[in-house]
Protein backbone atom coordinates (compact mmCIF):
# COMPACT_ATOMS: atom_id res chain seq x y z
CA UNK A 1 0.00 0.00 0.00
CA UNK A 2 2.55 2.36 1.20
CA UNK A 3 4.70 1.81 -2.23
CA UNK A 4 2.00 1.95 -4.07
CA UNK A 5 1.34 5.65 -2.34
CA UNK A 6 4.77 6.61 -3.34
CA UNK A 7 4.96 5.45 -6.67
CA UNK A 8 1.42 6.71 -7.85
CA UNK A 9 1.46 10.31 -5.51
CA UNK A 10 4.68 11.32 -4.25
CA UNK A 11 7.16 10.32 -7.18
CA UNK A 12 5.63 12.85 -9.65
CA UNK A 13 5.13 15.59 -6.74
CA UNK A 14 9.12 14.91 -6.17
CA UNK A 15 9.74 15.19 -10.16
CA UNK A 16 7.83 18.35 -10.56
CA UNK A 17 9.77 19.48 -7.12
CA UNK A 18 12.73 18.84 -8.84
CA UNK A 19 11.83 20.58 -12.13
CA UNK A 20 11.30 23.41 -9.54
CA UNK A 21 14.08 23.72 -7.74
CA UNK A 22 16.27 23.24 -11.50
CA UNK A 23 14.16 26.60 -12.87
CA UNK A 24 15.28 28.23 -9.73
CA UNK A 25 18.66 27.67 -10.10
CA UNK A 26 19.06 28.90 -13.36
CA UNK A 27 16.85 32.10 -12.42
CA UNK A 28 19.06 32.92 -9.80
CA UNK A 29 21.70 32.72 -12.01
CA UNK A 30 24.01 29.65 -10.23
CA UNK A 31 25.32 29.21 -13.60
CA UNK A 32 29.11 30.68 -13.55
CA UNK A 33 30.27 32.61 -16.68
CA UNK A 34 34.03 31.55 -17.50
CA UNK A 35 36.88 31.89 -19.95
CA UNK A 36 38.64 28.88 -20.87
CA UNK A 37 42.19 29.83 -22.31
CA UNK A 38 44.28 27.96 -24.44
CA UNK A 39 47.47 28.04 -22.71
CA UNK A 40 49.66 27.27 -25.53
CA UNK A 41 48.23 29.98 -27.78
CA UNK A 42 45.67 32.29 -25.84
CA UNK A 43 42.92 31.04 -27.67
CA UNK A 44 39.71 32.60 -25.63
CA UNK A 45 36.42 30.68 -24.97
CA UNK A 46 33.51 31.69 -23.03
CA UNK A 47 31.90 29.14 -21.27
CA UNK A 48 28.74 28.66 -19.10
CA UNK A 49 28.68 25.92 -16.26
CA UNK A 50 26.17 24.60 -13.83
CA UNK A 51 26.98 22.72 -11.01
CA UNK A 52 28.92 19.72 -10.96
CA UNK A 53 30.50 20.03 -14.66
CA UNK A 54 33.27 18.33 -14.19
CA UNK A 55 36.85 18.64 -15.95
CA UNK A 56 35.71 15.78 -18.34
CA UNK A 57 32.87 17.67 -19.86
CA UNK A 58 34.58 21.00 -20.67
CA UNK A 59 37.40 19.33 -22.32
CA UNK A 60 34.53 17.35 -24.72
CA UNK A 61 33.03 20.32 -25.14
CA UNK A 62 36.23 21.87 -26.38
CA UNK A 63 37.08 18.90 -28.45
CA UNK A 64 40.35 18.90 -26.30
CA UNK A 65 39.92 15.55 -24.90
CA UNK A 66 42.41 12.79 -23.68
CA UNK A 67 45.18 15.60 -25.21
CA UNK A 68 44.67 18.25 -22.47
CA UNK A 69 44.15 18.78 -18.70
CA UNK A 70 42.49 21.46 -17.04
CA UNK A 71 44.40 23.79 -14.52
CA UNK A 72 43.40 27.28 -12.37
CA UNK A 73 46.80 28.17 -13.00
CA UNK A 74 48.71 30.59 -10.63
CA UNK A 75 50.17 27.53 -8.59
CA UNK A 76 47.05 25.24 -8.15
CA UNK A 77 47.03 21.94 -8.96
CA UNK A 78 46.17 20.79 -12.34
CA UNK A 79 42.67 19.17 -12.11
CA UNK A 80 41.85 15.46 -12.92
CA UNK A 81 39.12 14.79 -15.41
CA UNK A 82 36.54 14.22 -12.42
CA UNK A 83 37.34 16.80 -10.59
CA UNK A 84 34.44 19.75 -10.62
CA UNK A 85 35.15 22.61 -12.45
CA UNK A 86 32.51 24.15 -10.56
CA UNK A 87 33.88 24.61 -7.37
CA UNK A 88 37.46 25.36 -8.59
CA UNK A 89 37.02 28.32 -10.36
CA UNK A 90 34.87 31.66 -9.21
CA UNK A 91 31.99 32.93 -11.77
CA UNK A 92 34.04 35.36 -14.46
CA UNK A 93 37.54 33.65 -13.49
CA UNK A 94 39.94 31.59 -15.87
CA UNK A 95 40.47 28.14 -16.28
CA UNK A 96 43.49 27.21 -18.63
CA UNK A 97 43.53 23.78 -21.03
CA UNK A 98 47.05 22.85 -21.41
CA UNK A 99 49.09 19.98 -22.65
CA UNK A 100 49.82 17.64 -19.57
CA UNK A 101 53.40 17.09 -18.39
CA UNK A 102 54.39 15.44 -15.69
CA UNK A 103 57.83 16.33 -14.08
CA UNK A 104 59.70 12.94 -12.69
CA UNK A 105 60.29 9.59 -14.03
CA UNK A 106 62.66 7.54 -15.44
CA UNK B 1 -22.03 116.82 5.59
CA UNK B 2 -21.23 115.01 2.36
CA UNK B 3 -22.05 111.34 2.59
CA UNK B 4 -20.80 109.05 0.18
CA UNK B 5 -24.62 108.41 -0.11
CA UNK B 6 -25.37 111.83 -1.07
CA UNK B 7 -22.82 112.43 -3.43
CA UNK B 8 -24.01 109.35 -5.22
CA UNK B 9 -27.39 110.60 -5.96
CA UNK B 10 -26.17 114.26 -6.32
CA UNK B 11 -23.53 112.93 -8.71
CA UNK B 12 -23.92 109.73 -10.20
CA UNK B 13 -21.26 108.35 -12.02
CA UNK B 14 -20.96 105.91 -14.78
CA UNK B 15 -20.11 102.54 -14.52
CA UNK B 16 -17.31 102.72 -17.58
CA UNK B 17 -16.25 105.81 -15.21
CA UNK B 18 -15.82 103.70 -11.71
CA UNK B 19 -12.26 103.15 -11.03
CA UNK B 20 -11.43 99.10 -10.44
CA UNK B 21 -10.16 98.55 -6.76
CA UNK B 22 -6.26 98.57 -7.17
CA UNK B 23 -4.82 95.61 -6.75
CA UNK B 24 -1.51 96.31 -5.31
CA UNK B 25 0.87 93.08 -6.31
CA UNK B 26 4.11 94.00 -4.19
CA UNK B 27 6.85 91.78 -4.98
CA UNK B 28 7.94 88.54 -2.12
CA UNK B 29 10.01 89.36 0.16
CA UNK B 30 13.31 87.51 -0.52
CA UNK B 31 12.88 83.72 0.25
CA UNK B 32 16.55 82.00 0.84
CA UNK B 33 16.35 78.72 -1.06
CA UNK B 34 16.71 75.50 0.67
CA UNK B 35 18.86 73.68 -0.89
CA UNK B 36 17.15 70.36 -2.30
CA UNK B 37 19.12 67.30 -1.64
CA UNK B 38 21.14 66.79 -5.21
CA UNK B 39 20.15 63.73 -7.36
CA UNK B 40 22.00 61.35 -8.03
CA UNK B 41 22.72 61.54 -12.22
CA UNK B 42 24.22 58.96 -14.33
CA UNK B 43 25.81 60.20 -16.53
CA UNK B 44 25.91 58.10 -19.46
CA UNK B 45 28.73 57.46 -21.54
CA UNK B 46 28.98 54.97 -24.36
CA UNK B 47 30.30 51.86 -23.07
CA UNK B 48 34.33 51.22 -23.46
CA UNK B 49 34.91 47.68 -24.38
CA UNK B 50 37.43 46.65 -22.90
CA UNK B 51 39.11 43.63 -25.08
CA UNK B 52 40.44 40.48 -23.29
CA UNK B 53 43.85 39.97 -24.00
CA UNK B 54 44.32 36.48 -25.87
CA UNK B 55 48.06 35.65 -25.16
CA UNK B 56 49.43 32.48 -23.99
CA UNK B 57 49.99 31.26 -20.23
CA UNK B 58 53.74 32.06 -20.31
CA UNK B 59 53.30 35.81 -21.22
CA UNK B 60 50.57 36.66 -18.86
CA UNK B 61 53.34 35.08 -15.97
CA UNK B 62 55.21 38.09 -17.52
CA UNK B 63 57.65 35.71 -19.10
CA UNK B 64 59.46 37.09 -22.27
CA UNK B 65 60.75 35.18 -25.54
CA UNK B 66 64.02 35.67 -26.71
CA UNK B 67 64.30 33.64 -30.08
CA UNK B 68 64.18 30.16 -28.98
CA UNK B 69 64.48 30.84 -25.46
CA UNK B 70 62.12 32.16 -22.84
CA UNK B 71 62.83 34.01 -19.51
CA UNK B 72 60.82 35.10 -16.48
CA UNK B 73 60.10 34.34 -12.68
CA UNK B 74 57.99 31.29 -11.37
CA UNK B 75 55.77 33.14 -8.58
CA UNK B 76 54.15 31.40 -6.04
CA UNK B 77 52.57 33.08 -3.35
CA UNK B 78 54.76 35.74 -2.09
CA UNK B 79 57.97 33.68 -3.87
CA UNK B 80 59.40 34.91 -7.31
CA UNK B 81 62.16 32.37 -8.61
CA UNK B 82 64.01 33.13 -11.92
CA UNK B 83 63.03 30.58 -14.86
CA UNK B 84 64.06 30.24 -18.10
CA UNK B 85 63.04 27.72 -21.00
CA UNK B 86 64.15 26.20 -24.67
CA UNK B 87 62.54 25.52 -27.01
CA UNK B 88 64.45 23.14 -29.63
CA UNK B 89 63.67 23.28 -33.23
CA UNK B 90 61.73 19.53 -32.84
CA UNK B 91 59.04 21.61 -30.69
CA UNK B 92 60.21 19.93 -27.28
CA UNK B 93 60.46 22.51 -23.93
CA UNK B 94 63.25 22.52 -21.62
CA UNK B 95 62.37 24.16 -18.24
CA UNK B 96 64.44 25.27 -15.76
CA UNK B 97 64.83 27.34 -12.77
CA UNK B 98 67.40 28.81 -10.98
CA UNK B 99 68.88 27.85 -8.32
CA UNK B 100 69.26 29.26 -4.96
CA UNK B 101 68.92 29.08 -0.91
CA UNK B 102 65.44 30.08 -1.21
CA UNK B 103 64.27 27.05 -3.79
CA UNK B 104 66.07 24.54 -1.85
CA UNK B 105 64.52 25.63 1.25
CA UNK B 106 60.81 24.99 0.05
CA UNK B 107 62.12 21.62 -1.90
CA UNK B 108 64.00 19.81 -0.07
CA UNK B 109 61.49 17.73 1.26
CA UNK B 110 59.49 17.33 -1.48
CA UNK B 111 59.28 14.26 -3.31
CA UNK B 112 59.83 16.13 -6.83
CA UNK B 113 63.22 17.64 -5.68
CA UNK B 114 64.93 15.03 -6.94
CA UNK B 115 63.61 15.69 -10.32
CA UNK B 116 65.70 19.03 -10.54
CA UNK B 117 68.91 18.53 -12.16
CA UNK B 118 72.02 20.54 -11.50
CA UNK B 119 73.32 22.15 -14.95
CA UNK B 120 75.90 25.14 -15.57
CA UNK B 121 75.64 28.43 -15.06
CA UNK B 122 73.29 27.96 -11.85
CA UNK B 123 70.21 26.43 -13.39
CA UNK B 124 68.28 23.54 -12.39
CA UNK B 125 66.90 21.05 -15.11
CA UNK B 126 63.40 20.16 -14.70
CA UNK B 127 63.32 16.76 -15.56
CA UNK B 128 59.84 15.78 -17.41
CA UNK B 129 58.19 12.06 -17.49
CA UNK B 130 57.61 12.71 -21.33
CA UNK B 131 57.87 15.52 -23.53
CA UNK B 132 56.79 19.12 -22.82
CA UNK B 133 54.82 20.43 -25.44
CA UNK B 134 54.46 24.10 -25.21
CA UNK B 135 56.41 26.63 -22.70
CA UNK B 136 52.24 27.15 -20.50
CA UNK B 137 51.91 23.38 -19.80
CA UNK B 138 55.39 22.91 -17.98
CA UNK B 139 55.05 26.37 -16.66
CA UNK B 140 51.59 25.59 -14.90
CA UNK B 141 53.27 22.27 -13.65
CA UNK B 142 56.35 23.59 -12.47
CA UNK B 143 54.35 26.54 -10.72
CA UNK B 144 52.14 24.14 -9.10
CA UNK B 145 55.19 22.19 -7.70
CA UNK B 146 56.38 24.77 -5.77
CA UNK B 147 53.27 25.84 -4.68
CA UNK B 148 52.76 22.17 -3.01
CA UNK B 149 56.34 22.33 -2.15
CA UNK B 150 55.67 25.73 -0.42
CA UNK B 151 52.02 24.46 1.06
CA UNK B 152 53.93 21.07 2.43
CA UNK B 153 56.62 23.20 4.25
CA UNK B 154 54.46 25.74 5.70
CA UNK B 155 52.21 23.09 7.26
CA UNK B 156 55.81 21.20 8.86
CA UNK B 157 56.65 24.32 10.10
CA UNK B 158 53.43 24.84 11.78
CA UNK B 159 53.37 21.06 12.94
CA UNK B 160 56.46 21.40 14.81
CA UNK B 161 55.44 24.42 16.35
CA UNK B 162 52.35 22.67 17.77
CA UNK B 163 54.02 19.58 18.69
CA UNK B 164 56.48 21.63 20.72
CA UNK B 165 53.64 23.28 22.65
CA UNK B 166 51.95 20.13 23.33
CA UNK B 167 55.52 18.98 24.93
CA UNK B 168 55.63 21.79 27.52
CA UNK B 169 54.64 20.52 31.17
CA UNK B 170 50.85 21.21 31.92
CA UNK B 171 50.45 22.43 35.36
CA UNK B 172 46.56 21.96 36.52
CA UNK B 173 44.23 21.12 38.95
CA UNK B 174 43.29 17.85 38.09
CA UNK B 175 46.66 16.79 37.52
CA UNK B 176 47.80 18.36 40.46
CA UNK B 177 44.88 15.92 42.52
CA UNK B 178 46.12 12.87 40.52
CA UNK B 179 49.46 12.87 41.77
CA UNK B 180 48.44 13.38 45.27
CA UNK B 181 46.01 10.10 45.23
CA UNK B 182 48.23 8.16 42.88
Amino acid sequence: MNTKIIEQELRPLMTQERQTMALQVERNGVMKKVAAVIAETGELFDLEIGPGTTCRDVLARMGKEGTHIVSVGKGADTLSSDDNVYQAVQDGGKLYIATPVEVGGD
Amino acid sequence: MNSEKELRERCPVDNAARVAPVIKITPRANVWQIAQPTKLIRVTSLPLNVERAQIPYWQERGWSRRGNEFFGPYRVHNLSFAGKATESPSGDVEMFIRDGNALANIMAKHHKWSCFFMRPEGWLFVHAFDHIRDVSAGLIEVEAILAEAYETNKNQKHTAQTYHYDRSPKFSFASFIWRILG
